[in-house]
C-alpha cells in the first residue's frame, strides 16, 4: 500500500484542526477527516458556513471558534468532510466511507480527535419514541433547526442547560429543566463563569438560569429518581424528590447526564483502555503527548479524557509536535520548547477538572438500571435482568455478557449499553470495572455495506485523491 | 497437591468433550485453560455442522459427529441451537460442475450417500436469491448450523453438572513424566496426573513440545463477518466450489460470512487482527452469489485463533511418552466433530477402546518432525 500522508487526523473539532494547524507548520503532509459536512465539530458546528448561525451561539464562542477556522483554512492540510471512518488499525491504515464509497489509506501517524459522546442513560422508559439525548435534540437545532415544543429536559452538567437556553433562544417553549445532580448546591458554572471546560464555559450560569425562569420554565432540582412513562411513545415521566414522586405531562423528553470519551476507534485499533475513577467511564491510556499503547495512533481532545472545548487545542498542538517529532521533522528540543506555551495553557484550562469530576458525577441510581425490566441494550433489547441473571450464572465479564445474552451484539456494538455493562459486571461481582474489562468492539465501527467493502480502494493516490482543498 | 486420572489442557470444546466424555466414564479430571472456556475458536466460531465437502479422511468421524448433533440434547441438556438447515456446495462455473460431480462419484464409490447432486433447477427451489447462473450443486439435508457460545456454554453446564473440575485463567506453563506421573504447572500449582491430553487448539503444538512431541502447527486467524438483520431468506448454509465462502442465515436474521480468509494471528497476547483486504475479498465473493446483499450493512468483524497442520488433519491420539494423548489441530473444522473425538480420545485414553481404524489415519506420527 503506498502512503501519501504522514498523517491522518481524525475529527474536525479544536483538538483536530488546531493538531492539522501545528502539523503543516513543520512540514508534514496532513489529512484531515470528519463524518460532518463541514469543520468546527459539536462545538462550533456549522461556524465555517457563518449563514447557519443563530441567536443561540454567543459572542465568544463566535469568535473563539471563527479564529481557529480561520488559521486552519490558512493552514496546508487536505480535508475529506463526510467521511466517516469505520476503522483503524496499528499499521497506521483508516478505512473510511465517503458518499457511500469506502476508502483505505495508509498514514505514518493517526491523531483521533473524535470526541466524546453521551453517557448512557439507562432508566425505565429511556428507550421509548419520543425520549432521545440532549445531544441529539442540540443537533436538530443547530443543523436542521427542527425543534420539539413543551419538552421536559433531565439530567445534568452544562450541557443540558447550554441545550434548553438555545432552545429558548430559538423560540421554541420548554416545558421543564429537571436536575438530577446529587449535590445539586455546589454546581460551579453558577458561581464561576468562564472556567468551566465542555459546554460550559459558552455561557453565564447566572444569566441563563435568569432566561430561564423569565421564559416561564419550571426549574426542578434535586430530583432523586426518574422515570419515564408511556406505552408506544413517551406520555410524561414520574420523579422523585424530597420524599415523593409527582409527574408531568410532556410527548417529548431530552435526557443528560455528561458525556464520555469515544472509544470505538480507539478499541478498534487495539489501544489499551483504563477505567477512570473519578469520570467513570473508560479512557484510552496515553502519555502527555496523547501517544496511546499503540505506536502509531495519538489521542487529542475530550476523547482521550473529557476536559473540554478549551482544553482541546492545546491537545491537538501536543499530539502534532510529538508527531513532528517522531518523523524527525522537529528535535525533541524543538518539540518541548514548541510544547511549553501549549502546556501552560493546558494546565489552566483542566485546572478544575478534579473539581468538576467530583461534581458532576451522575449519581449510581441513574447509571445502573434500578428496575429488572429496564433495557440495557437497546438494540438487541436486553433487559437489565437478563444481565444479572448471567452474572449470576457465572460469566466474568462484558464479552462474556455479550455472548451469552446479545448484549452490546447490535449494531451500535456496544456504544450505548458498553459502560452500564461494566459497571453492572464489576458490582455483581464485587470488584473493579478494570478487572471485569471492556466490551471488545471490532471493525467496522460504523455499518459498511457488502458493495462499499467489495469496492473499497486501497491508497489514494495523490493526485487522483480528489481532495478538495476548501 | 492435586492428583487426577486425566488432565485436559486447553478448554475448548474439544477439551469440554472429551473432559464430559472422561467423567462420564468415571474418571477423575481437571480441565485447564489459560483464558476462558471457547474464547479463541469454539466460541467464535461459524457454528458450521458440516459433514459436506469433508476431507475423505474425516467423512467417518464426521458422520459420526453428526448423528450426535441430531440428538445433543441427550449429550448436554440443551440442543445448542442446532439447526438441521442443510448445507449446500454449489458451482458456479463449469470447473465447478466438474469438480463437484467428481467428488460425488468418489465417494459413491466409497459407499457413502449422504452427499446428493441437485441440478440448477433444484439448487433454485432451495436458494431462489441465488445467482441464476449457478449450475447444481452437492446437498447434505442432515447437515446444519449450531450457535458455538450456546454450545460451549451447554458443555460447561454439563461439566459443572458432573463436578469435573475447571479452572479458567489458568496457564499451563510447563509439565513433564516423572515416574509414570505427569507433573503440571498450572497457575500456581502443580498438578499430579496418570494422563495429559493437549487440546491446545492453536497453541497446541507449544505444548506438544513440552510433552515431548515435536509436532508442526501453524496458528491462523480466520475472520467472520457479521450483518444487521435481516428478513429471512435463506434456510441452508451455502458454499461455494472453487471460492472461499460460508454463509448463513441465522435465527436472528443475522447473516454470517466466513469461508477461511485470514487475518494476522498473534498467539503470544492471543488476539488476532483483520485484514481488510481479506474482507474486501469475502464481501466480492458474497455479490457474486447473492448480488441482493450490496446494500446490506456489515456491523461487526473478527477473527478467531485457530492451529492448522501441514494436511490440514488434526493430530489425535498418542504421543510418544506414557500416558500423553492429543487432539489438536483441527484446522477450521473441529466445531462439528468434538462431540464424537471427545468421546473417543476419552475411550481410547482410559483404555476402553482404541478405535484403531477410525484413529490410525489421524495418528500424531505421520507428520512428527525430526528427534
Ligand atoms: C473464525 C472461525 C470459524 C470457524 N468455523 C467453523 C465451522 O463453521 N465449523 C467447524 O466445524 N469449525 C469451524 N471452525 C473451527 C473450530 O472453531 C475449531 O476447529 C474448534 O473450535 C477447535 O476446538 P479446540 O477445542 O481444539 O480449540 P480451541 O477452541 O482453540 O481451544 C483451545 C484452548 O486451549 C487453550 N490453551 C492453549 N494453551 C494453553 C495452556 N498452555 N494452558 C491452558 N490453556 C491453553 C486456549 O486458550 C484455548 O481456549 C472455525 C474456526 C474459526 C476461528
Amino acid at each position: 500500500m503506498n502512503s501519501t500522508y504522514d498523517l491522518v487526523v481524525v475529527g474536525a473539532g479544536p483538538a483536530g484542526m488546531a493538531a492539522c494547524i501545528q502539523a503543516c507548520q513543520h512540514g508534514l503532509r496532513v489529512l484531515l477527516l470528519d463524518e460532518q459536512d463541514g469543520v468546527g465539530g459539536q462545538i462550533y458546528r456549522g461556524l465555517d458556513n457563518l449563514s447557519v448561525t443563530g441567536p443561540w451561539v454567543d459572542g465568544d464562542t463566535l469568535l473563539a471558534g471563527q479564529t481557529l477556522v480561520a488559521a486552519w483554512r490558512d493552514c496546508d492540510c487536505d480535508y475529506h468532510g463526510g467521511a466517516s471512518v469505520w476503522n483503524i488499525t496499528p499499521a497506521g491504515e483508516i478505512g473510511y466511507t465517503r458518499n457511500g464509497e469506502a476508502r483505505m489509506l495508509q498514514a505514518q501517524a493517526i491523531i483521533l480527535a473524535t470526541g466524546a459522546m453521551e453517557r448512557p442513560f439507562p432508566i425505565k422508559g429511556w428507550t421509548l419514541p419520543g425520549v432521545m439525548t440532549v445531544g441529539g435534540a442540540q443537533i436538530l437545532l443547530k443543523t436542521e433547526g427542527l425543534a420539539a415544543n413543551h419538552a421536559v429536559f433531565v439530567g445534568m452538567g452544562p450541557l443540558l442547560y447550554l441545550t434548553a437556553y438555545q432552545y429558548i433562544q430559538a423560540g421554541v417553549k420548554v416545558q421543564a429543566v429537571l436536575d438530577t445532580t446529587p449535590n445539586y448546591g455546589r454546581q460551579p458554572w453558577l458561581v464561576v463563569r468562564g472556567l468551566v471546560g465542555g459546554a460550559g464555559d459558552l455561557f453565564d450560569g447566572i444569566h441563563m438560569l435568569a432566561a430561564l425562569r423569565r421564559h416561564g420554565v419550571q426549574h426542578i432540582t434535586r430530583v432523586k429518581a426518574v422515570e419515564l412513562i408511556g406505552k408506544d411513545t413517551v406520555s410524561g415521566l414520574a420523579y422523585h424528590r424530597r420524599g415523593r414522586w409527582q409527574q408531568l405531562q410532556t410527548e417529548h423528553v431530552f435526557l443528560h447526564q455528561g458525556v464520555v470519551p469515544n472509544t470505538s476507534l480507539t478499541m478498534a485499533g487495539g489501544c489499551e483502555h483504563t477505567w477512570d475513577a473519578s469520570q467513570l467511564c473508560w479512557r484510552p491510556k496515553t502519555d502527555s503527548w496523547g501517544a496511546t499503547s499503540v505506536k502509531s495512533i495519538y489521542l487529542a481532545g475530550d476523547g482521550r479524557r473529557i476536559a473540554g472545548a478549551r482544553a482541546a487545542p492545546s491537545q491537538g498542538a501536543l499530539a502534532a509536535l510529538q508527531v513532528a517529532c517522531q518523523l524527525q521533522r522537529i528535535s525533541p528540543e524543538q518539540r518541548d520548547a514548541e510544547a511549553a506555551v501549549w502546556r501552560k495553557d493546558l494546565r489552566r484550562a483542566t485546572a478544575l477538572r478534579p473539581w468538576l469530576d467530583a461534581v458532576f458525577q451522575p449519581p449510581q441510581s441513574n447509571r445502573l438500571p434500578a428496575s429488572d425490566a429496564t433495557l440495557v441494550c437497546r438494540c438487541e433489547e436486553v433487559t437489565a435482568g437478563e444481565v444479572k441473571a448471567a452474572l449470576a450464572m457465572g460469566c466474568p465479564g462484558p464479552n462474556q455478557v455479550k455472548s451469552f445474552t446479545r448484549c452490546g451484539m447490535g449494531p451500535c456494538q456496544g456504544r450505548q449499553c458498553g459502560l452500564t455493562l461494566t459497571e453492572m459486571s464489576a458490582q455483581a461481582l464485587q470488584t473493579s470495572p478494570d478487572a471485569v474489562g471492556h466490551l471488545r468492539l471490532r471493525m467496522p465501527v460504523k455499518p459498511l455495506t457488502f458493495q462499499a467493502l467489495a469496492n473499497l480502494t486501497e491508497a489514494i493516490q495523490e493526485n487522483e485523491a480528489g481532495c478538495e482543498h476548501r | 497437591m492435586n492428583i487426577v486420572d486425566v488432565a485436559i489442557i486447553g478448554g475448548g470444546l474439544h477439551g469440554c468433550s472429551a473432559a464430559l466424555h472422561l467423567a462420564q466414564l468415571g474418571a477423575r479430571v481437571v480441565l485447564l485453560e489459560q483464558n476462558t472456556l471457547g474464547q479463541h475458536a469454539s466460541g467464535v466460531n461459524a457454528g458450521g455442522v458440516r459433514t459436506l465437502n469433508r476431507h475423505i479422511t474425516e467423512v467417518p468421524l464426521a458422520l459420526q459427529a453428526q448423528s450426535m448433533w441430531h440428538k445433543i440434547e441427550q449429550l448436554v441438556d440443551d440442543d445448542c441451537g442446532f439447526r438441521a438447515s442443510s448445507q449446500l456446495r454449489l458451482a458456479l462455473d463449469k470447473e465447478g460442475v466438474v469438480a463437484l460431480q467428481q467428488r460425488h462419484r468418489q465417494l459413491r464409490a466409497l459407499g457413502y450417500d449422504h452427499e446428493q447432486w441437485l441440478d440448477a433447477a433444484q439448487v433454485r427451489e432451495q436458494v431462489p436469491e441465488v445467482n441464476p447462473a449457478c449450475r447444481g450443486g452437492l446437498m447434505v439435508a442432515a447437515d446444519g448450523h449450531a450457535d458455538p457460545v450456546r454450545t460451549v456454554t451447554a458443555f460447561a453446564h454439563k461439566l459443572q453438572q458432573l463436578k469435573v473440575d475447571v479452572r479458567q485463567r489458568t496457564a499451563v506453563t510447563n509439565l513433564r513424566q516423572r515416574q509414570g506421573q505427569w507433573q503440571i504447572q498450572a497457575g500456581t500449582e502443580r498438578i499430579l496426573a496418570a494422563r495429559v491430553l493437549n487440546c491446545g487448539g492453536a497453541w497446541g503444538d507449544r505444548i506438544a513440545n513440552w510433552m515431548g512431541d515435536q509436532l508442526a502447527l501453524q496458528a491462523r486467524a480466520p475472520m467472520l463477518m457479521v450483518t444487521a438483520s435481516i428478513a429471512h431468506f435463506l434456510r441452508p448454509v451455502i458454499g461455494i466450489e472453487g471460492r472461499m465462502l460460508s454463509f448463513k442465515q441465522r435465527s436472528n436474521g443475522t447473516v454470517l460470512v466466513g469461508g477461511g480468509y485470514l487475518g494476522k494471528a498473534d498467539r503470544q497476547v492471543g488476539r488476532a487482527q483483520l485484514n481488510c483486504s481479506g474482507l474486501r475479498s469475502s464481501a466480492r465473493t458474497v455479490l457474486e452469489v447473492f448480488p441482493a446483499m450490496a446494500g446490506v450493512n456489515i456491523i461487526r468483524a473478527w477473527a478467531g485463533l485457530e492451529g492448522y497442520t501441514p494436511d490440514q488433519l488434526p493430530y489425535l491420539g498418542r504421543g510418544r511418552q506414557q500416558g500423553a494423548f492429543h487432539a489438536f489441530g483441527f484446522s477450521a473444522h473441529g466445531f462439528q466433530l468434538a462431540p464424537f473425538v471427545g468421546k473417543i480420545m476419552a475411550e481410547m485414553i482410559l483404555g476402553e477402546n482404541d478405535h484403531r481404524s477410525l484413529l490410525q489415519p489421524f495418528t500424531p506420527d505421520r507428520l512428527r518432525l525430526g528427534d
